[in-house]
């Protein structure tokens, strides 16, 4: 489902809070609803929470740090064995040349390199295949195959595991989403004609407190002449690729407080697990039992047939439910579990529950607790 | 496992698919249990399984078959998904020679997993895409026979060899089975395997419980 069109006509002073006024509080909690990427940033730790007081030239500024920080890490890591044609860096031959044996030239990295891209390719060519409109453009697959590599290169230890990419694609699609969205809300001739009555420049008004507050924070967020200049652009169609970087770096390491999905791609126990399972088994045991205590026929049923939780669960945590609905749904849904980790708002909960019956059903009850937090472990510390 | 019996099939037999990500495997599946085939497939996650019933030497057998994630070396869930198997496909991508070097490896699972009485098929899937070829089959030829295998070369999109290969691999367990249940009706009292899952594991336990006794 897509997210509420912005409002370019003003409501007339049908509302008893009058637009002009920005409501702090909640309204200033949800101030990024529609715009989920950016939302989602916040959520996940990288952009400073809207409800700290940050102004939107913090958030600015935090975004540039990010986007600088994913440059280094492309410079640094990303190998063009290839010698300079200016002659600037003079490789030592002996070393760096393609039939070098030493793993630290820049050829054998090279070559880790293009096995790794591979494996990546593997899956990157079947995500979505049904979407090929934008997931299997050579753009976003550029973007995605780079921001696996280099979070593979980066956690070597974990590497790439097959999932990986189907978290990796909503975080990009959102950021995708929302800067087409504020493309085609910048490009419309008539967007702002309704507040201000002239066909001139839209974003030419007398003031800027003028405009409903969503409009001006969204102008505010784009303007490429606020703090950090281009590079503080919050919505950027050029810096999508840092941005899903720092989404996916975050989720895989369970910032903000939130599960490490990374955790669920590793066969070893988690630090501080009392169990000595691998997460992905011990949360998929927690999922079991709480089953057993919601629908203790459906879970006896199960075991009698022996059938282990983690022949379906592995599927659910690993991809976070990407597999069990689509794109659309998993928007509001899915990523809900690990990423809006904030309460839910009551009106999007009477949205999932009517959008897919599963949640008002007994059998859907028992995922319901993950709405707040996916932590198995703290609904269920003992299995932590 | 305790399966219900039901009286739909005389043997319940599970089967596995292994080898490389992007051979094939949950194609093959789907062409031998739905007969489709989907060219847009995405990458399995986890474990998937698929049955489908029919006849081997006029008994019904049911095939029970696994698919999983063909990356998954670190896998989760190794000893569930080897548990109980009686036959495994292990698929290569004739088009694509690391996936062919990487059956040793694939048959060092096995060893170190599986049941050693497990059947295995080896098969070079894709053999529509001759053009492209990179693995010649006298080469697979040449190593099933060096390692004890049965071999075809299948194509899941042009339904070519899939349904051959399974029954194979069925017909093959099924010999097995019905050589050591004859063995074990001698040996242990001539309750009636009809209607019974057996799997080989279990016979196997029971004739080394034999050999054991009469020694």
């Amino acid at each position: 489902m897509a997210p509420a069109p912005i409002e370019s006509t003003l409501p007339e002073s049908s509302s008893a809070s009058s637009p002009y006024v920005p409501e702090r509080s909640e309204a200033e909690n949800r101030r990024f609803k529609d715009l989920r990427s950016v939302q989602w940033r916040i959520n996940l730790g990288i952009l400073p929470s809207s409800s700290s007081s940050s102004s939107i030239d913090d958030l600015r500024r935090v975004t540039a740090d990010s986007r600088r920080r994913y440059a280094g890490l492309r410079r640094r890591l990303l190998v063009d064995p290839h010698p300079k044609k200016d002659g600037s860096s003079s490789p030592d031959l002996s070393i760096d040349n393609p039939l070098s044996q030493n793993p630290d030239s820049t050829w054998g990295r090279f070559f880790r390199n293009a096995e790794l891209e591979k494996m990546v390719d593997q899956d990157l060519s079947r995500l979505y295949p049904e979407h090929g409109s934008y997931f299997q453009t050579p753009g976003c697959q550029g973007m995605l195959r780079r921001i696996l590599l280099l979070w593979c290169l980066r956690h070597p230890r974990c590497g790439y595991r097959q999932g990986m990419h189907e978290l990796l694609a909503p975080l990009l699609y959102v950021l995708h989403f929302d800067v087409e969205h504020l493309s085609q809300f910048k490009n419309s001739p008539d967007s702002m004609e309704n507040e201000n009555g002239s066909h001139g420049n839209a974003f030419k008004l007398k003031s800027l407190d003028e405009l409903d507050p969503e409009i001006q924070t969204i102008v505010m967020l784009s303007d490429a002449y606020g703090a950090e200049g281009e590079l503080g652009i919050i919505l950027s169609e050029k810096f999508m690729e840092h941005d899903a970087y720092c989404m996916f770096d975050a989720l895989m390491s369970g910032a903000h407080g939130s599960v490490s999905m990374a955790e669920f791609f590793s066969p070893s126990p988690a630090v501080g697990s009392h169990t000595s399972l691998p997460p992905v088994i011990e949360a998929s045991a927690a999922l079991y039992y709480l089953l057993s205590l919601v629908d203790s026929s459906l879970h006896s049923h199960l075991v009698e047939l022996g059938v282990e939780p983690q022949y379906f669960a592995l599927r659910w945590l690993r991809v976070l439910f990407g597999r069990e609905f689509s794109l659309a749904d998993l928007l509001i849904i899915g990523m809900k579990f690990c990423i809006d980790n904030s309460k839910l708002d009551k009106g999007s909960e009477d949205d999932a529950a009517s959008s897919f019956g599963i949640l008002s059903s007994p059998r859907g009850a028992f995922i319901q607790p993950w709405q707040f937090n996916v932590t198995l472990f703290e609904i269920f510390p003992s299995c932590h | 496992m305790a399966y219900k019996v039901d009286h739909e099939y005389d043997y319940l037999f599970k089967i596995v698919l292994i080898g490389d990500s992007g051979v094939g495997k949950s194609n093959i599946l789907s062409r031998f249990t739905r007969n489709e085939f989907c060219l847009e497939s995405k990458s399995t996650i986890g474990v998937e399984f698929a049955t489908r019933t029919l006849q081997v030497e006029g008994k019904t057998v049911k095939a029970q078959i696994w698919d999983t994630a063909g990356q998954e070396r670190y896998r989760a869930i190794t000893s569930a998904y080897y548990r109980g198997a009686v036959g495994a496909l292990l698929v290569y991508d004739i088009t694509k020679r690391q996936t062919f070097d990487n059956v040793l490896r694939w048959l060092r699972e096995l060893r170190d997993h599986a049941d050693s009485n497990i059947v295995i098929m080896m098969a070079g899937n894709k053999s529509d895409l001759n053009h492209l070829r990179a693995v010649p089959g006298e080469d697979a030829q040449l190593l099933a026979e060096k390692e004890g295998l049965s071999f075809l070369e299948t194509s899941a999109l042009e339904a070519f060899n899939v349904e051959n290969a399974f029954q194979t691999i069925l017909l093959d367990i099924y010999h097995i089975i019905s050589k050591k249940a004859l063995a074990a009706q001698e040996a242990v009292s001539t309750t009636g395997l009809h209607g019974t899952t057996i799997n080989v594991a279990n016979l196997s336990g029971d004739m080394n419980k034999r050999n054991c006794c009469s020694n």
